[in-house]
């Protein structure tokens, strides 16, 4: 008896060593690594998904070489950087490259940062997706997406979620490039983008709901419609953006009573460059809006002047 | 006599220990030892193992992703981590911590190259700047995510700060102080493609005796954009956008403040656009101002005509 349980008395205590072992704060992964390691800097994991259930909440996985290391699932706030070699986050056959799906909050806000990614896919699937039941935070930075069907979709369950992107590529996708579609009601969704660019899309950009924000130094281009937005509770602001060559609208109100303020953006070479019907849209005199096959439908742009 | 030689013997080893224990040009990997002395070759493991074998003015060079700790600066010295944004855990506390107390011959000048910081969330500094020698610092291709504060200067009089493609995500209180000496030469910034965004304070708090230009930045979704808390503080805002803060995009906190704002663009803030009450905002004529709270309270944006 004694020694059956002084037997499991030490089984326990390997199994809690296991588990606090099991938890470092930065892990790393490598082509030539291996899901059984430890994931530490000598002896890294081989996948994101084999590295992750070592990496403690709110740390970090680094990447040692390109890889590729597949897709996974998140739960917890946690960085995966990828650093100057763009690992490579390669998902074909209907599997999505990451999705984040937290279902309680932890002590980091709930911030799930993706940096110096590459995304590839087969336009079967999706790059990354929010979903979830908490107010979640992502943050991607120097990736690019190439072949998604959508490469960044946002659909949290909890209200007062928001993406920020700096530095992001997203290039020859299917139905969307970064598609917003938040809770209807609640704290808004925030929205920061700075230097995105979305080519050869359906929908560059599309924002369904309850949003707010400003799109900076970003480019959507070559697609069917550059930003596309369908809820009266959105509210954008495009500064120095470029919407060109979209072969039905450059910027698209879908609905009446949408408000965006477009400042110092080009809008050329689309079939038409603002579609506005019932809506307003408000600029500065600083817009350059020309060789649209329309240029403005529906309500004219309305500007103020600069201060 | 003998004993004369080994004294002798003793002194030439102890020099030649020394010089070679400064090297102009040392290597940093996760694959190190700070026994080696952080050659190509045999490289070191932590910045402050490096740091203590490289020469003043000299350069400490990051080979991989590895984990290098934090940082004590006391000398001129670069870091950088090419382009692999070489990252780094900081658990609490600082991560690079300049503190010079005397001059030495290379313009008491750090430069920061191209590697990324990441705070578990406890409160702390990225970087903190004190001393009692004008101290320079350059921070290139930098990123900051979840420190108590990402760069905080409270350097002596006659200090300098340039950063360049520098990103603070989600700091738990500022992104960016500036709280130089309050007397004698002010601290000259400047700051170009700088980004804040989710601050739990301010993106960025000019404290006082400060000068410089803020261009090609975004200060966005933060509790306020900018703060500017004493006259000692003259600052151009250049291209720069602040929006969807909280509270105010620019507060000026105290009354004889000058700003001047050029091509900005200040959207979507909770209070106010420019909270300027007895001090003076000069306004190019090209600067968006709208769908805040109030655009401008205080005294109006003073017209300065370009030439």
């Amino acid at each position: 008896m004694r020694t059956r349980l002084s037997t499991l008395f030490i089984l326990s205590l390997l199994l809690l060593a296991g588990t606090t072992l099991a938890q470092s704060s930065q892990t790393w992964v490598s082509g030539d690594g291996d899901d059984t390691d430890p994931c530490s800097y000598t002896s890294p994991c081989r996948t994101f998904s084999g590295a992750i259930t070592k990496t403690a909440t709110g740390g970090i996985i680094s990447v040692q070489d390109p890889g590729p290391y597949a897709g996974l699932t998140i739960t917890k706030s946690i960085t995966i950087d990828g650093g100057g070699t763009y690992a490579s986050v390669l998902h074909t056959g209907g599997s999505n490259g990451i999705i984040i799906n937290l279902t309680s909050n932890d002590t980091f806000g709930n911030t799930v940062v993706l940096r110096g990614l590459s995304f590839g896919s087969d336009l079967a699937a999706t790059g990354v997706r929010v979903v979830g039941t908490v107010a979640t935070e992502l943050h991607i930075a120097d990736c690019d997406f190439t072949q998604e069907s959508t490469a960044i979709s946002m659909q949290p369950g909890a209200a007062g979620s928001s993406l920020s992107m700096s530095n992001v590529d997203i290039s020859r996708g299917g139905s969307r490039g970064i598609y917003i579609d938040p809770p209807t009601s609640g704290t808004p969704f925030e929205l920061t983008l700075d230097r995105v660019r979305v080519s050869q899309t359906a929908n560059a950009l599309e924002i369904d709901a309850n949003t707010v924000g400003t799109i900076s130094d970003s480019l959507f281009t070559a697609s069917a419609e550059g930003v596309h937005i369908d809820g009266t509770t959105v509210h954008v602001n495009l500064v120095r953006t470029v919407l060109s060559e979209n072969s039905v609208y450059g910027l698209r109100h879908m609905i009446s009573g949408i408000a965006t303020l477009i400042d110092e953006c080009s809008i050329f070479g689309n079939g038409t460059g603002i579609s506005n019907t019932g809506g307003t849209v408000l600029g500065f005199f600083d817009n350059s809006i020309a060789n649209n096959v329309q240029d403005v439908s529906g309500n004219a742009v309305q500007s103020l002047l600069q201060q | 006599m003998r004993v004369m030689k080994t004294f002798v013997c003793l002194f030439v080893l102890t020099v030649a220990v020394n010089a070679s224990a400064q090297a102009s040009r040392t290597w940093l990997s996760g694959l190190g030892d700070d026994a080696n002395p952080c050659s190509f070759t045999a490289p070191c493991k932590t910045f402050n193992g490096a740091y203590s074998k490289t020469a003043v003015a000299g350069q400490i060079s990051v080979m991989d992703a590895g984990a290098y700790g934090t940082i004590y600066i006391d000398h001129s010295i670069t870091i950088d981590g090419g382009g692999n944004f070489a990252s780094g855990l900081v658990a609490a506390g600082t991560g690079v911590r300049v503190n010079m107390t005397s001059n030495d011959l290379y313009g008491n000048s750090v430069i920061i190259r191209g590697l990324s910081f990441d705070s578990s969330g406890a409160w702390g500094y990225g970087m903190w700047v004190t001393g009692t020698v004008p101290t320079n610092v350059h921070l290139e291709d930098v990123t900051f995510t979840r420190a108590g504060t990402a760069v905080q200067i409270d350097a002596a009089a006659g200090s300098s700060l340039r950063m360049n493609n520098v990103e603070a995500s989600k700091p738990i209180s500022y992104g960016f102080v500036m709280n130089p000496a309050a007397a004698g030469a002010p601290l000259k910034i400047s700051l170009n493609n700088v980004r804040v965004s989710q601050a739990g304070q301010t993106g960025l708090l000019l404290s006082q005796n400060t000068n410089g230009v803020i261009s090609n930045s975004l200060f966005q979704n933060n509790k306020d954009g900018v703060i500017i808390g004493s006259s000692s503080v003259h600052v151009s805002l250049v291209r720069t956008v602040l929006s969807s803060n909280v509270e105010d995009g620019l507060t000026h906190s105290v009354a004889g403040i000058t700003t001047v704002l050029d091509g900005c663009s200040i959207f979507s803030n909770g209070l106010a656009g420019v909270s300027n009450t007895g001090s003076t905002v000069l306004g190019l004529g090209n600067n968006g101002i709208a769908y805040n709270g109030t655009d401008v309270s205080g005294n109006p944006i003073q017209p300065l005509q370009p030439q």
